[in-house]
């Protein structure tokens, strides 16, 4: 190509690239202007919230937080949501893992067959099975507990991670599996030594998934707790919407302290998503 | 250390296909026994049932004169180089080689020094601390070589361990994989299908074809005599001319093409089955070294067109082209028999010849230095 023309492409604008920005601005405002609208009337009175909507507030006020705070029912829940967020991602992560490293390794029947059920217990939606699900727990005195909870969203939110984990798993260089197996790894070591080290990944967002299922969950809170001591954060800021009037404000910094765990996480798990983490296994 | 002894296996998959049809094989201590033959030939699947990585249909595997055919692979002592290496991404070079030896619950400071020795045999010391990402091609086939001869096991496998490093780096690494192999004097099974490698560094070597042995022999038995068209155009490179053939009635004269060739009695007296085939046709095999450039025709002398020369500056490679029909044992391998136009061949002369192309050229046969083989059977004379 002549340098001329290469210039010239260079000022070209394509009418490809310009849809591209107007989507991404467009993507980008959905996204954003929620989010600053719920960040800037949490630091907001009422009355100014309702003056000044999307207006900068000279005069931050953190009384909405401690207003949140000092709500002893809040903090309870966050502690909950915490308790049932930790204790499902760890369930999920441990049977998850394992599940997968079977359904992927088991030669046969043994492999497809549990698969298979995993794959067709993904396909029916959660709200279908409700009903029985509610008797169950009835009668296995789980409702109105965290332990509940935790065992509803760890079967619900495992089969995805099986998922995610077997298609990452169906990648996995054989030949470092059968070396480690000829340097004398036991399946258990060879899992636990070779295969979950190098699926840092996809463990990771496996992790995220998961916890943002389980922290996000208000159908099942809203369903099995009646017990004010075992709300969960969504139910929690459901509560602090009054029939009438609603503080938004107030809502608006429960909402903030709610997103801070997933924030936190979020930033912590983002350095394993490391791209070439199979890097110099082989001759590649 | 511990011998190696095939029984009669035979890989049969569950889709019916037979990889492995019957393979007999003893490999004593401290041997080194390469398995070459084209891809497909079943030579991996031979190696992978010995490792235990692939179950065995048929036969018994003996290591050590014990039965291992139900012995898990962690159970059979024995240390395996991948093609592709297979190193712990995730591990330094000290833990990857190490590994093995920390799976036993050998203590820390046993490792370590272990390690650091076989670190010294192989010049991997500088390197320890790296993770396989960094290394370079030369250097991750040495971890993956130093992960072998750490465990101090009763057998070697490697599984076409140079085919992934370049041309120089490979000659250098195959002198000092053998090297290696004889200092630690451990049953080696090397699988290939470079027949170069078989035949610098095997101490018997096995040409396989469709799951069988063809032939097992030391490399210099395998190239001078050779049992059938498959391993004579097989071993050797450039591979073995083969040409279809007449023998006279009377047995005087071997007819290639159009010219006849003067059978002297001592090659009768070498291949005593060649009298049986006089008024018959037979494939002639002549290996490139023993077409010497001839100064003038008679009797004994073979005249080709020169198509192309290779100089090699060692030597020369002509290709020629007689009017006989060139026979190919019916393998594929690297794509020469592709190349093998009707009636070509190769003579390896010497770099001072003045060859011309398109010309016409006389090359001397010594018949008594010429192969025979059957037609049909394609078994050697």
């Amino acid at each position: 190509m002549k340098p001329e023309s290469s210039h010239l492409k260079k000022k070209h604008i394509s009418p490809y690239s310009t849809v591209r920005w107007v989507i991404l601005v467009i993507t980008l405002l959905i996204i954003m202007v929620p989010l600053i609208f719920v960040i800037g009337g949490s630091f907001k009175t009422s009355a100014n919230l309702y003056q000044h909507p999307f207006g900068l507030s000279f005069h931050p006020t953190f009384s909405n937080y401690r207003a949140v705070i000092h709500d002893g029912g809040m903090l309870r829940a966050l502690f909950n949501s915490i308790i049932v967020s930790v204790i499902t991602t760890i369930a999920v992560v441990v049977i998850a893992s394992l599940a997968s490293f079977g359904v992927t390794f088991l030669s046969g029947w043994r492999g497809i067959l549990p698969y298979g059920f995993l794959v067709i217990g993904l396909a029916i939606p959660a709200q279908a099975s409700i009903i029985p699900q509610f008797v169950l727990f009835r009668e296995l005195h789980l409702l109105n507990s965290l332990l509940g909870l935790i065992v509803i969203n760890t079967a619900l939110l495992a089969p995805i991670a099986v998922f995610i984990l077997t298609s990452f798993f169906r990648k996995f260089p054989v030949g470092v599996l059968e070396a480690s197996v000829l340097d004398g790894c036991s399946t258990m070591n060879v899992f636990r030594r070779v295969v979950l080290p190098l699926s840092r990944a996809p463990l990771s967002a496996v992790v995220i998934l998961v916890f943002l299922g389980s922290w996000n969950d208000l159908l099942y809170p809203l369903l099995f707790i009646q017990s004010p001591v075992n709300r969960t954060l969504p139910l929690a800021l459901i509560d602090l919407q009054g029939q009438y009037v609603t503080n938004y404000p107030v809502l608006f910094a429960g909402v903030v302290i709610a997103s801070i765990p997933m924030l936190i996480l979020y930033v912590v798990l983002q350095r394993q998503f490391v791209a070439g983490i199979m890097a110099g296994s082989s001759t590649g | 250390m511990a011998t190696i002894e095939l029984e009669g296996i035979r890989k049969r998959y569950p889709n019916g296909f037979a990889a492995v049809k019957g393979i007999d094989l003893a490999i004593a201590e401290g041997e080194f026994m390469v398995l070459v033959g084209p891809s497909g030939c079943g030579k991996t699947t031979v190696l992978r049932m010995v490792a235990g990585l692939e179950t065995i249909s048929e036969g018994v595997l003996r290591i050590g004169g014990q039965v291992v055919n139900n012995v898990e692979p962690q159970k059979r002592d024995i240390a395996m180089v991948f093609q592709n290496y297979a190193l712990y991404p995730h591990m330094t070079v000290a833990e990857n080689i190490g590994f093995s030896l920390k799976m036993k619950k050998m203590p820390k400071k046993e490792i370590e020094s272990k390690v650091s020795n076989a670190a010294q045999i192989l010049g991997l010391s500088e390197s320890l601390k790296l993770k396989p990402g960094q290394l370079s091609g030369g250097q991750r086939q040495r971890v993956a070589m130093g992960r072998a001869i750490v465990r101090e096991p009763s057998a070697f496998l490697m599984d076409e361990p140079l085919s992934n490093l370049d041309a120089k780096l490979r000659v250098q690494m195959r002198a000092e994989v053998s090297r290696i192999q004889h200092r630690v004097g451990v049953a080696t099974v090397y699988v290939t299908h470079d027949q170069v490698e078989a035949m610098t560094m095997g101490d018997r070597v096995a040409v396989m074809k469709d799951g069988t042995i063809q032939q097992c022999e030391k490399p210099q038995s395998l190239y001078d005599y050779p049992t059938n068209m498959f391993v004579a155009a097989f071993i050797g490179s450039p591979s073995m001319n083969l040409y279809q053939a007449g023998l006279d009635e009377a047995g005087e004269f071997i007819h290639l093409g159009s010219q006849a060739l003067r059978v002297p009695p001592a090659v009768f007296e070498k291949h005593q089955k060649l009298r049986d085939y006089r008024g018959r046709d037979i494939v002639v095999g002549i290996r490139p070294e023993y077409l010497p450039v001839a100064t003038e025709r008679d009797e004994t002398t073979l005249t080709a067109d020169v198509d192309l020369v290779e100089a090699l500056g060692s030597e020369l490679m002509v290709h020629f082209a007689i009017d006989a029909k060139s026979m190919t044992a019916e393998y594929a391998y690297e794509g020469e028999d592709h190349l093998a136009g009707s009636g070509s061949g190769i003579a390896r002369v010497d770099a001072r010849t003045a060859v011309v192309p398109g010309k016409p050229m006389v090359f001397g046969s010594d018949l008594s230095r010429w192969h025979f083989f059957d037609k049909v059977t394609e078994e050697a004379m």
